[in-house]
């Protein structure tokens, strides 16, 4: 875990491709929270029939993000400032916090970064081109700028709208990941329960 | 009687020898040993120790660390490369990196992944044994449908659960440093230093090549100044030699200058004529030349603290020529080279011998480097006193006349109204006075025998040091664990025991962290241990393998995951196999291999706490045999102490050994021989106790040297034979008068060991000198 989220951390900014960044930028709608369903389909070399789950998140812009799996099993991810935590039937599965390794506010900012289609932040550690966008619609490809983080991940896709709608990544090993967001909603602000597991 | 004229023969042979082997030591570069750590004394008792702490020292020796701090981490990261640019292909550097360039984690990966079926953490090992089913496999499902999660090390055939994974990833996050992109960070506080490793290419060989490696360092330090880091930090052992060695040759030439500037002035204002200050400087040149020629015979690289000291004993060196060449102020005489000669003989020969016993004795100490400065002070006085013997008579069978400089006359003066014993009893209470207040300061010695604070003075460089050591929980090189086995497996299972008690001792706070061979090579017991454990709970048929897989729907993969774990490795992980791999680099000097006693290995501490942690420490080492803590500078501290103690009784007796020698000559008088020099030495000991000056090893070594040479003051003052009793007077005050100059500027040293033992022979030196004409008596001869 470590050490891919910081491997994925590469850092000295370069010009990417301007145009398609800004383009993106400009496509999405700004938010405060974003609310939505996710369906995860992963696909392991060796196994045979693609890992199906799905969810729900919220992304808070402040405050980090959380990932639900409700299939096939209950567990949760938080992403936040000062830690990245897997819950499981209550239990934390692993966690990390910004004290012990100090470069977690920059790993939860670039997976936030993904998650939230933020592509100016996302230029700093990946080369990102695209085609023109076709009537609001756009695509992305994003490949990493340092060897080592090639070593792991080979590249990501991303493509949206208004809101990112899907997210392709493609592992070195030749693993694949494809989420599809749906139902992503806009909204003003948090929950109660939400506000409180993010605490 | 032909041996005064081949004793000059002799010497000019000798003086050949030593220029040539000088020439010859030039020639082949062996220059000055700078190493700090050459200084301290080898415990002979314990050669395994003494290899295992060379080895370590050796191994940080080519190593230098450079943290740079800057909230911005990048910013950091560019001050490190600016650091690192201003290093690249200067002379003595072999590598730089400020960042990471090779892949290490992956070679880490590719090293182990043979042998991933017999490695486990603690951790595991307890979860396989104690966690149902159910537990693991929902751990490792959960893990593969997460959208981020760890990355697999190794495909999921081969490592299903993610153990091979786990362990690498553990091994490395306990590491002080952690990796931000391809940086090496160290975090503090909210904040993190990016580490510069710079790896020299062997010690550097002169002096000049260190100060070049020093001055290369200050300049990437001031770039990544530039380059906007606010805050830099340096350690290595190099930049404590370069120190030392800038230090030591300042010191060199303020002492040899201000000792030679000082006879120049004294003889001229004495003499008033050029010839007698020519022969004075003679005996010097020869007493050098023999002590830096000869001594190669002995030691094949001489350290420059050596030298220190050595120029110091110029001062001294001067005594025997002044001796002779005062006799050409006796206005009693006709000048006659070979009746001075003849006449000062006794005189000389006394001063010689007990100079001689004196550096003997720091010959005979387990201390290296005292055994290198007593056989240059040795060969340098031998020098200088044959020189006088054998050459100065021949060179000045005519001397001119002398005019006496203002020297003589003000000394003659000074001598004529200097309180004595004889006069009544006000000096007797003023000795007697200075005394008592001089016992009262010796109650208030403090002496400290820490070994540490010998040779390095405490400094900003020194601070940087410890800091980076703290930050970067670099083990200590006077603490650790020495292990011995019959054989090697035996080693390593004895080292994992350790390292179970060694965990516990890391929980309790007693260490920060350790490194042993074990983390890196499991025993081939244990291997076994953890290979029969795996294939029970995971791979066996029906084990939890073929439970994950037939989850996923895929039930071959199980079937392909137990084939791969039932193939045994190509070779056994052993000791042998991690060595051969860069991967055990900077881990090698842990493994000492075979050795006297079977086979043994250190394991190194970082962090150790306070008194209670060591008894702690000790305690774990006595569950086990082959297990010894050791604690090198405590011991080495200990051994100074021990010295002290007994160098310090012995120098009693050599009090009362030297009144006996001295006896025959002087019969009722020698009291007044031995006096000065007796109290002088109390009186400094007293003097150190008032101002809180360090009592320890060396201020006791001062005054055996004390004892050796102010006592020659004394005997030149008591000598009737030798002529006049002016001239007696003037030769003992010149002598003494150059010896406290050489030992005075000796006490300025910032070596702490060098300032202390100049310190106590200036006291000791001058009081003696001092008090002897107090002693002279009313009598006359």
């Amino acid at each position: 875990m470590k050490a891919l989220l910081a491997i994925l951390l590469v850092i000295l900014p370069a010009t990417a491709h301007p145009g398609i960044v800004e383009d993106i930028q400009k496509q999405l709608t700004p938010f405060t929270v974003l609310r939505g369903r996710f369906q995860q389909v992963k696909t392991i070399k060796i196994i045979k029939r693609p890992l199906r789950s799905s969810g729900d998140f919220v992304l808070a812009k402040d405050k980090g993000a959380l990932w639900r799996t409700l299939k096939p099993a209950l567990s949760a991810i938080k992403i936040t400032a000062v830690e990245v935590a897997q819950i499981k039937d209550g239990k934390v599965g692993f966690r990390m916090r910004a004290e012990d390794q100090p470069a977690l506010r920059l790993i939860s900012k670039v997976l936030f970064a993904v998650f939230s289609a933020d592509v100016g932040e996302l230029k700093r550690h990946f080369d990102i081109t695209g085609p023109p966008l076709v009537e609001g619609r756009w695509k992305a490809e994003l490949k990493p700028k340092e060897a080592l983080v090639a070593k792991v991940v080979a590249q990501i896709r991303l493509q949206g709208g208004k809101t990112l709608e899907k997210i392709e990544i493609s592992e070195a090993n030749g693993d694949r990941t494809v989420i599809d967001f749906s139902d992503v909603k806009l909204g003003a602000e948090l929950s109660g329960a939400e506000s409180a597991s993010f605490e | 009687m032909n041996r005064p004229r081949i004793l000059p023969f002799i010497l000019a042979a000798l003086t050949a020898l030593a220029g040539g082997l000088l020439l010859w030591s030039r020639a082949r570069g062996t220059g000055y040993e700078t190493d700090l750590m050459a200084l301290l004394p080898t415990d002979s008792r314990r050669p395994l120790v003494s290899q295992a702490v060379g080895r370590m020292a050796e191994a940080g020796s080519r190593r230098v660390v450079v943290l740079l701090r800057h909230r911005d981490i990048e910013a950091a990261g560019r001050a490190a490369d600016a650091c690192s640019d201003a290093l690249k292909g200067r002379a003595g550097i072999a590598h730089v990196m400020s960042r990471l360039e090779a892949d290490v984690f992956g070679a880490a990966r590719d090293f182990y992944l043979p042998w991933r079926y017999r490695l486990l953490t603690p951790a595991q090992r307890e979860r396989l044994r104690q966690e149902p089913d159910s537990a693991l496999l929902s751990r490792a499902t959960q893990s593969l449908y997460s959208p981020i999660g760890p990355p697999r090390l190794a495909p999921l055939e081969s490592d299903p659960f993610g153990l091979f994974t786990e362990n690498l990833l553990e091994a490395a996050s306990r590491s002080s440093l952690s990796a931000t992109g391809d940086r090496l960070t160290i975090p503090e506080g909210g904040g993190a230093w990016v580490v510069v490793f710079v790896e020299l290419s062997g010690h550097p060989a002169s002096i000049a090549e260190q100060q070049a490696l020093s001055n290369a360092l200050d300049a990437a330090v001031r770039a990544a100044k530039q380059a906007g880091a606010e805050d830099v930090l340096r350690a290595g052992f190099v930049l404590h030699s370069a120190r030392a060695s800038r230090q030591a040759q300042r010191e060199m030439s303020t002492i040899a200058v201000g000792s030679l500037l000082g006879i120049v002035l004294l003889m001229l204002l004495t003499f008033g004529s050029f010839k007698p200050l020519a022969l004075v400087m003679l005996p010097i040149g020869v007493g050098c030349l023999l002590a830096m020629g000869l001594s190669r015979m002995f030691f094949e690289r001489l350290h420059l603290l050596t030298f220190v000291f050595g120029t110091s004993v110029i001062g001294v060196a001067v005594d025997y020529g002044i001796l002779y060449v005062s006799g050409c102020a006796d206005p009693t005489r006709v000048w006659d080279a070979g009746a001075r000669i003849k006449g000062i003989l006794p005189t000389l020969g006394m001063a010689l011998t007990t100079s001689l016993v004196g550096y003997a004795v720091l010959a005979a100490l387990p201390f290296p480097i005292l055994r290198e400065m007593a056989v240059f002070s040795i060969l340098g006085l031998g020098g200088a006193w044959l020189s006088v013997a054998a050459w100065l008579p021949g060179l000045s069978r005519r001397m001119p006349d002398v005019h006496l400089g203002p020297l003589p006359g003000f000394l003659e003066r000074a001598h004529a109204r200097w309180p004595s014993l004889d006069r009544g009893w006000g000096m007797m209470a003023a000795i007697a006075g200075l005394l008592g207040l001089s016992f009262w300061g010796m109650t208030r010695l403090r002496p400290d025998d820490d070994v540490r604070r010998l040779f390095i003075p405490s400094s900003e460089l020194m601070r940087e040091q410890e800091r980076v050591e703290r930050l970067m929980r670099l083990p200590g090189a006077g603490q650790f664990f020495l292990l011995s086995a019959p054989d090697e497996q035996t080693l390593l299972e004895r080292s994992e025991t350790l390292a179970e008690g060694l965990e516990a001792a890391r929980r309790q706070g007693h260490i920060a962290d350790f490194q042993s061979v074990s983390q890196f090579v499991p025993s081939l017991r244990r291997q076994e241990a953890d290979r029969a454990l795996m294939w029970r709970r995971i791979y066996r048929d029906g084990a939890l393998a073929s439970k994950l897989f037939g989850g996923l729907g895929s039930p071959e993969a199980a079937l392909l995951a137990r084939r791969q774990a039932e193939v045994p490795p190509p070779a056994p992980l052993t000791p042998r196999t991690w060595l051969d791999s860069p991967l055990s680099e900077p881990f090698r000097s842990l493994w000492m291999g075979r050795t006297a006693e079977g086979w043994s290995a250190a394991v190194t501490l970082s962090g150790v706490g306070g008194p209670r942690s060591v008894e702690a420490l000790k305690e774990l080492a006595g569950r086990q045999p082959g297990t010894v803590f050791v604690d090198h500078l405590f011991d080495l501290s200990k051994m100074m102490r021990g010295l002290r103690i007994g160098i310090g009784r012995l120098l009693v007796l050599g009090h009362l050994l030297v009144a006996a020698c001295l006896f025959a000559t002087y019969r009722r008088r020698t009291w007044r021989v031995v006096a000065p020099t007796m109290l002088a030495s109390l009186y400094t000991l007293g003097i150190f106790g008032l101002t809180g000056q360090n009592s320890n090893l060396f201020c006791i070594l001062g005054l055996a040297l004390v004892l050796s040479t102010g006592i020659d003051y004394g005997i030149f003052l008591q000598d009737r034979r030798a002529g006049d009793h002016r001239v007696a007077l003037l030769s003992s005050s010149l002598a003494a008068m150059t010896t406290l100059l050489s030992f005075g500027l000796l006490a300025l040293s910032r070596t702490p060991a060098l300032h202390t033992f100049g310190l106590s022979m200036l006291l000791g030196i001058g009081l003696s000198w001092l008090l002897g004409p107090c002693f002279r008596g009313n009598e006359t001869s």
